[in-house]
């Protein structure tokens, strides 16, 4: 395929990874009233830097040994953000959907869907990104509309008060969302031998929109303090949706969302992880990984 | 294309069947929990559960109220499901009924279990009332006085345009921020569900009871009026939009108040103008305003009618 028809694919794999990384807990510093726009953008620039510098220090990098090396802590960061994924997925699965179903069966029928998605061929992996961004971003509009009832413009001002930059909330941003997706932005380089800097800046604006929407759908039901003091802020806001006196708990069209997003994220960096430790048994180590994600 | 168009059904398929539909039941096996009353008595919190036992005729459809004690709320609802003879669905509760004997310490462990329970939505109404097993007695016409008590507050905004903004997490907001809240009064009325005023409360102690018009004034200032109507000599006059702008200096509220009118023939602009200029330097629940940091009073500094 070529670059630019493959563009949505690359923006679509991008955007699941940084949604799947705020949809769900919402990445504040100790639940506590903190800066948002300023360490936002400071996060996503330190991130960008971070990837050039990556990128500098691989191209000068000519010996088979420390590349062999480098690969191998890569797979490790990549099974670690799976694994916190997973870890995160799962634990709002029992603790807020299926309160009553077993852990371990939770965790097995999600450890077996990412087997699933882990071993799919890089263009079954984009489409099924794409049609989960397409999907969830839909969700995340029409649930945006139905909440516009329950705003209240005033809870806006607590973000507007927000004049200084915290280092502390940058970190969170950065651990959280942005370097957890450069496991995504490194899938796509490795597999695409042609230049995509544009698609990847592209896919973090849009991840960047979709967080942003899903946040603000929050602020402004909730306002900036209860938002941050809630496990679950935007489950939480379209619990609160309803559609005349008949429709009510909408929340339940939103968890494909949230689970497309996650499974993605873990599948992706699942099959990265083995693609980097060896081509040729990919598929017994995506299923290795895949069964262990079951401990955590 | 045929393979895209398989992964978008195959897609379209796991949307509605991972929506958590575990444990699918029949509606008539179970009780739909339309309210739930808290109250305290011999040191112990009493629990009351309105439920809708919901029949395939519509017109066997019943309500029955439950109740019991435990020494928290967790236990008290504990013992109830255990008195019931069906599963209760608390997921479409819509109001919570909070007993006046309720204060201080007592009502946080009721908030606090309001807020924890994941089966309880965060959107679900507040209201106080002096009697909540007589409240729940009252003849209803939706077969549930819980949701009857919801329409009684959706129609006075629709009339008046005050918003009561009781919604737990509207509350549980204003608790966050200033530490103050206001909930609405529900009482039986030649038994049926009324409103009658609004209790204001600072760190969950109650510190004044405000009705009719200082109750209106109140949700102007404090929760917004999207419209309605005010009330000049009289006559009702209906009102667009009613914001409010409030600085607060030594003391003292200084209210800065935008009225969209809806005009006809004859303007009443001046009229309302000076209505609600009357009603803010009327106000005589200046003590709800403490918990706001007002200590001394509120004052009309600008009403603009357009």
């Amino acid at each position: 395929m070529e670059n630019s028809k493959q563009t949505p694919f690359y923006i679509a794999l991008i955007s699941c990874f940084l949604a799947a990384s705020s949809l769900l807990k919402a990445p504040f510093y100790k639940k506590s009233v903190t800066p948002v726009i300023v360490s936002f953008v400071a996060a996503i620039l330190i991130s960008i830097g971070f990837c050039y510098a990556c990128d500098f220090v691989l191209r000068r990098i000519t010996s088979n040994n420390i590349q062999r090396i480098i690969a191998i802590i890569l797979a490790a960061a990549a099974v670690a953000v799976a694994t916190f994924a997973f870890m995160e997925y799962t634990e709002f699965i029992y603790s807020a959907v299926l309160l009553r179903a077993s852990k371990l069966l939770i965790k097995a029928v999600f450890a077996f869907c990412v087997f699933c998605v882990s071993i799919s061929k890089k263009e079954g992996l984009y489409k099924f990104a794409f049609l989960s961004v397409l999907l969830a971003s839909a969700v995340f509009i029409i649930m945006f509309l139905l909440s516009v009832k329950n705003f209240d413009i005033r809870n806006l001002s607590g973000i507007i008060q927000l004049k200084y930059f915290s280092l502390k909330q940058t970190g969170v941003y950065l651990l959280k969302m942005f370097l957890p997706a450069l496991a995504a932005v490194l899938f796509i380089v490795k597999n695409e031998r042609q230049p995509v800097a544009l698609p990847i800046l592209s896919g973090v604006v849009f991840g960047g929109v979709i967080f942003a929407v899903t946040l603000l759908d929050s602020i402004l039901t909730f306002g900036l303090p209860l938002a941050a003091k809630l496990t679950y802020p935007y489950l939480s806001d379209i619990s609160t949706v309803t559609v005349g006196n008949l429709f009510t708990r909408m929340d339940g069209f939103a968890y494909f969302a949230f689970f497309a997003c996650y499974i993605v994220k873990c599948g992706v960096c699942i099959n990265l992880a083995a693609t980097l430790v060896s081509e040729k048994y990919k598929k017994i180590l995506c299923l290795l990984l895949s069964a262990a994600l079951v401990i955590f | 294309m045929k393979r895209t168009v398989l992964l978008l059904l195959s897609v379209c398929v796991c949307v509605f069947v991972l929506s958590g539909c575990q444990g699918y039941r029949e509606i008539d096996s179970e009780y739909l929990v339309s309210a739930i009353g808290f109250d305290k008595s011999d040191k112990k919190f009493k629990v009351y559960c309105e439920v809708l036992a919901i029949a395939t005729d519509e017109r066997d459809s019943e309500s029955k109220v439950f109740s019991a004690s435990g020494s928290t709320p967790y236990e008290a609802v504990g013992r109830i499901n255990a008195l019931m003879p069906k599963t209760a669905v608390f997921d479409h509760c819509g109001t919570a009924l909070i007993s006046e004997n309720l204060e201080g310490k007592d009502l946080k462990t009721v908030f606090d279990y309001l807020y924890d329970t994941k089966n309880l939505n965060l959107g679900i109404h507040l209201f106080v009332c002096e009697d909540i097993k007589d409240l729940l007695s009252c003849d209803s016409q939706a077969h549930s006085v819980g949701y009857d008590i919801m329409s009684v507050g959706t129609n006075i905004q629709k009339t008046t345009g005050i918003s009561f903004k009781n919604k737990f997490y509207e509350i549980e907001s204003r608790i966050i921020s200033t530490g103050g809240f206001c909930v609405p009064q529900a009482q039986s009325v030649s038994d049926r569900p009324a409103i009658k005023g609004q209790m204001v409360f600072a760190n969950y102690e109650p510190v004044i009871t405000l009705d009719g018009n200082d109750a209106e004034i109140y949700n102007i200032l404090f929760s917004g009026s999207s419209g309605g109507a005010i009330s000049v000599s009289g006559e009702r006059c209906r009102v667009n939009r009613i914001t409010s702008d409030l600085e607060v200096k030594n003391g003292t509220l200084l209210v800065k108040i935008r009225c969209v009118y809806r005009h006809s023939e004859d303007s009443k602009s001046e009229e309302i103008r000076g209505e609600i200029e009357s009603l803010i330097n009327n106000f005589s629940g200046t003590k709800a305003l403490i918990p706001l940091g007002i200590k001394n009073d509120i004052k009309a500094l600008n009403v603009e009618v357009n």
